[in-house]
């Protein structure tokens, strides 16, 4: 089931998405996340970041709203506490991250290969972020990824949003040497709560057609490793992904009704 | 007192068997688990995520009391998760993860225990948990909502009632006239009355440890989504909780 996914080896297709998975090194021997074919970190910023007040989660018919707002330790913190129980898993940890400016993307992206993190993903893409939402201007966006791609020998991948341009964006981030892309984020959304009304990104089997749409049109126009993400829950989904065009597949909201997924998606393909 | 860590220990996931739901008190029910694994290991103070049918998000819930192969989960009907797990049917098969989060401290020697509403029931396991006697005070909004405490009649705490429908007072009326001779103060209920409680503990120097809710993602520090904001910042219900001494919360916020 090994395969090579933007210049990584992959002991399998799939992939724990970012935000459901901690850090990546938390549940180590716990459940059966040694089977996985590799993971993504929760996105990494420069400076720590708080976080959104609560509530931040909501169930909807078929989903999952959150709004978490990026909380995390910030990329001192990153290197010093979680990098060094990642760095032993029998799977890669290819770290999320997010950068205010390009500084900052640079930044991020040369420390952590510095200190061997196999592959990036940059999050483009997430809805809980007021006015910072960067997948929205494509040109800014393939300007990111071609700074990035001169000063970094390591897959930079892209987590793209499948509501905001996604073929566009898609064409314009080949373009600018993206290794690979993943779609989707979750999408903007909304809930009202005890009477007061939350925003905050949809995931689940609710977005998974707008996504399949979505990967299947980015592979009619671009030639590029695609990783699916939305609402994966079991085999048919994989299957209809796959058809779709996309060679990897990233599982998020079902760890949260089952956190053994992998065990029954390794054992049953 | 140190409390218990809740974080990277070895979490049981397993099907399990439901052999018996019964109603309790007015929409409250008692649903009895068949299980040896976790209530051995389950600490007062620790819970369980329960996968609901047709849902995504697990529900969070404590122990109300257990035995050497049942769990007991105490549970108001208050939306369709529960609604869902009240109408299940003996011998159905129910999903379970834990034990998880942290636990009270057991080494009190002169606890008082105080609970509002379904507040009661990780505070009836701790009360037949601890090894020393006290008091237990317990509050309901109406008569017809208080449940059977189960404690083994080797225990000595004093239970004092109290409804406000009867009693036209609440549980932190009259928490100021039992807190003579108490060191620990355990209390679990809405979040209003363990703020008051909070404020009465502090203001008499009583060491007090309160279980907070909060809507709750994974269950195990992954996601985030439980956070709760004490004095260095936000940390995770699930994780760093659900067990908080009163001093670590940042009570402005709540």
């Amino acid at each position: 089931m090994s395969i090579n996914f933007a210049g990584l080896t992959l002991n399998n297709p799939y992939l724990a998405a970012s935000g459901c998975f901690g850090y990546g090194g938390e549940l180590e021997n716990i459940f059966q996340n040694q089977k996985w074919g590799g993971c993504v970190s929760k996105t990494i910023t420069v400076e720590k970041r708080d976080g959104n007040p609560p509530p931040r989660i909501f169930e909807t018919e078929g989903g999952i709203i959150n709004r978490i707002g990026l909380q995390n330790c910030g990329l001192t913190n990153f290197l010093s506490k979680e990098l060094p129980r990642i760095k032993n898993l029998p799977y890669p940890v290819i770290v999320s991250i997010f950068g205010n400016t390009i500084d900052e993307w640079k930044t991020l992206l040369t420390t952590l290969e510095e200190n061997n993190v196999p592959a990036v993903e940059l999050n483009l893409s997430c809805p809980n972020l007021k006015g910072e939402v960067v997948v929205r201007n494509i040109d800014l966006c393939t300007n990111i990824v071609r700074e990035l791609k001169k000063i970094s020998g390591i897959p930079v991948i892209a987590k793209i949003n499948a509501i905001y341009s996604p073929v566009e964006l898609s064409c314009g981030l080949k373009e600018a040497g993206i290794d690979g892309i993943v779609c989707s984020n979750t999408f903007p959304a909304g809930v009202y709560h005890n009477g007061k009304f939350y925003e905050g990104g949809l995931s689940g089997p609710a977005i998974k057609p707008v996504v399949l749409k979505t990967i299947f049109k980015i592979k009619e126009n671009v030639d590029i490793d695609l990783a699916a993400c939305g609402g994966i829950w079991n085999s048919s989904d994989i299957e209809d992904y796959r058809s779709a065009g996309a060679r990897a597949f990233v599982l998020g909201s079902v760890l949260l009704t089952n956190p053994d997924t992998i065990s029954d998606f390794t054992t049953a393909f | 007192m140190e409390k218990l860590s809740g974080k990277m220990k070895k979490f049981i996931h397993k099907e399990t068997i439901l052999t018996d739901i019964k109603k309790a008190a007015l929409n409250i029910f008692l649903l009895t688990l068949e299980d040896n694994q976790i209530s051995e290991a389950i600490n007062p103070g620790q819970f369980l995520q329960l996968k609901i049918k047709g849902k995504i998000l697990r529900r969070p819930f404590s122990i109300f009391s257990r035995s050497n192969n049942t769990i007991k989960i105490l549970f108001r009907v208050c939306g369709e998760g529960t609604k869902i797990l009240s109408e299940m049917k003996p011998q159905s098969k129910l999903d379970i993860i834990g034990p998880l989060g942290n636990g009270f401290p057991l080494d009190s020697k002169s606890p008082l225990f105080i609970a509002g509403g379904l507040g009661v029931a990780p505070l009836n396991f701790l009360a037949n948990e601890i090894k020393n006697s006290g008091k237990f005070i317990y509050g309901t909004k109406h008569e017809n909502e208080f449940v059977a405490l189960s404690f083994p009649e080797t225990t000595k705490h004093k239970i004092i009632k109290i409804s406000e429908e009867k009693d036209k007072k609440n549980v932190c009326d009259i928490l100021p006239e039992h807190l003579e001779n108490t060191d620990t103060v355990y209390a679990s209920g809405p979040r209003k009355m363990l703020k008051k409680v909070a404020d009465i503990c502090t203001k008499n120097k009583t060491t007090c440890f309160i279980t907070w809710e909060e809507r709750m993602g994974c269950g195990f520090g992954l996601c985030q989504s439980c956070a709760v904001k004490t004095r260095a910042g936000y940390k995770m219900t699930c994780a760093d909780g659900p067990v908080f001494n009163i001093n670590e919360l940042d009570w402005h916020e709540h």
